[in-house]
């Protein structure tokens, strides 16, 4: 398992997403915080081929049935989903976010550091890859500093 | 998926869905048996095998759902492991009272072997709840801790004031005792209900659903605690009564939960 903190530019911020997701294992659960599934759903076919994705979307109700759509300030909800939605796969998992944005305005940054230490924790117990695409500069330094901590490789931008 | 983004195939385990379709078609014979027929001979010993067959159904099918939970969900795993415990002492109890009302011709065995295991099922069913409360985030862990306290609190007033009224009515006796005493794993398992399934249950997420099923028959298992216990003081319960169906429907819900659990396993690591 390893854990992985992608900076990006704030402009790049869904190129490196993309790029992110094309390094990512087979089957990968991407929580969508910055945009929702409805819009990146052309750029994602094109990585998708032969490939089994899970979306949580925090954002917007997609238009698809398939993905999983969750108001990003339920939190025990969405950490349910993260754990749940994994056993729907055999061989190793991704978990991919595609940034921390709405959750982080929906959520009280407090809260939002203890969720983020459980997945960190967790993460273990499931032996998967976790990958954060943050923007550089926007995100809380306590949150970044976190993911820091634990992260394997950490990438700039 | 449209345009070839590939989501993970869900699929509807087969093993599940005939414990499960056993369990309905037992359920509506036992159904039939109580409302339809006047029958009495060997009544006992029928309308005891119905929960017998039923608890049994539902212990099969947590222990099929356990086998197929990763070593990588080790709460979850635990979670079912007590769970797997709490439903075979149920069955122990159901079987313990079958013997006792069909071979020994005891009616109402109160206060007996069946109630040790269904006291000690409870106690299995708290831990199970535990563990399924901690798979989730939970911002404040303090809580859970909290609200079994809580459980214990009002659980124990009300056991006290129970049993003080059994004693001033003469009614002195361990099987009263084990009566008044279901209040308080009822108390606490219906807390831990609430807290396990309250996040899932307003969230449009198809993951967790089978804890909210799970938690549903267990309050009617809750519910049928309390009338029998009422009933069983004013010697009005009998074997086939209709609030055995209130009992029984916390089995035919453990099979129907697993059977929804069981489409989150992809497709070809099946049986």
């Amino acid at each position: 398992m390893m854990i992985k903190l992608v900076l990006s530019r704030p402009e790049k911020l869904e190129k490196n997403f993309i790029e992110s997701l094309k390094k990512s294992a087979d089957n990968t659960v991407l929580v969508l915080s910055s945009k929702p599934y409805d819009l990146l759903k052309d750029d994602l076919v094109k990585v998708s081929k032969g490939r089994h994705f899970l979306f949580i979307d925090t954002i917007d109700k997609p238009s698809e049935n398939g993905v999983i759509y969750l108001s990003g300030e339920n939190l025990t909800s969405l950490s349910i989903a993260i754990n749940q939605s994994q056993q729907s796969f055999t061989g190793k998992v991704t978990i991919l976010f595609d940034s921390i944005t709405n959750l982080a305005i929906r959520n009280n940054l407090d809260v939002l550091v203890k969720f983020f230490s459980f997945i960190l924790y967790r993460s273990h117990e499931w032996d998967v890859d976790l990958v954060f695409v943050l923007p550089k500069g926007s995100t809380d330094e306590k949150l970044v500093a976190l993911i820091k901590q634990s992260a394997d490789k950490i990438e700039v931008r | 998926m449209k345009k070839g983004v590939k989501v993970s195939s869900s699929y509807s385990s087969r093993l599940f869905f005939w414990i499960l379709i056993a369990a309905v078609v037992v359920y509506v014979f036992q159904a039939i048996f109580i409302f339809g027929t006047s029958f009495q001979y060997y009544r006992h010993a029928i309308a005891n095998i119905f929960i017998v067959i039923l608890a049994l159904l539902a212990l099969f099918s947590t222990i099929f759902i356990y086998r197929k939970i990763s070593q990588n969900f080790p709460r979850e795993k635990e979670g079912k492991l007590f769970l797997i415990i709490s439903i075979f002492l149920f069955f122990l109890g159901d079987l313990l009272w079958l013997i006792a009302e069909a071979v020994f011709d005891k009616v109402t065995p109160l206060g007996s072997y069946p109630d040790l295991a269904w006291s000690l099922a409870y106690v299995a069913l708290i831990i199970s709840l535990v563990y399924f409360i901690s798979v989730g985030f939970r911002p404040s862990s303090r809580l859970i801790y909290l609200l079994v306290v809580t459980g214990l609190v009002i659980g124990g007033v009300i056991l006290f004031n129970d049993v003080s009224e059994d004693i001033r009515e003469g009614n002195v006796g361990f099987s009263h005792f084990i009566q008044d005493s279901y209040i308080l794993y009822d108390v606490i398992v219906l807390l831990l209900i609430i807290y396990l399934v309250w996040p899932i249950l307003f969230e449009g997420s198809q993951y967790g659903w089978h804890w909210v099923i799970l938690g549903g028959g267990m309050l009617t298992r809750l519910v049928y605690d309390q009338i029998f216990a009422n009933m069983s003081q004013n010697n009005t319960y009998y074997a086939g009564h209709p609030i055995d169906l209130l009992y029984t429907f916390f089995y035919v819900s453990v099979a129907l939960a697993f059977y929804i659990k069981s489409k989150d396993f992809v497709r070809g690591d099946d049986d």
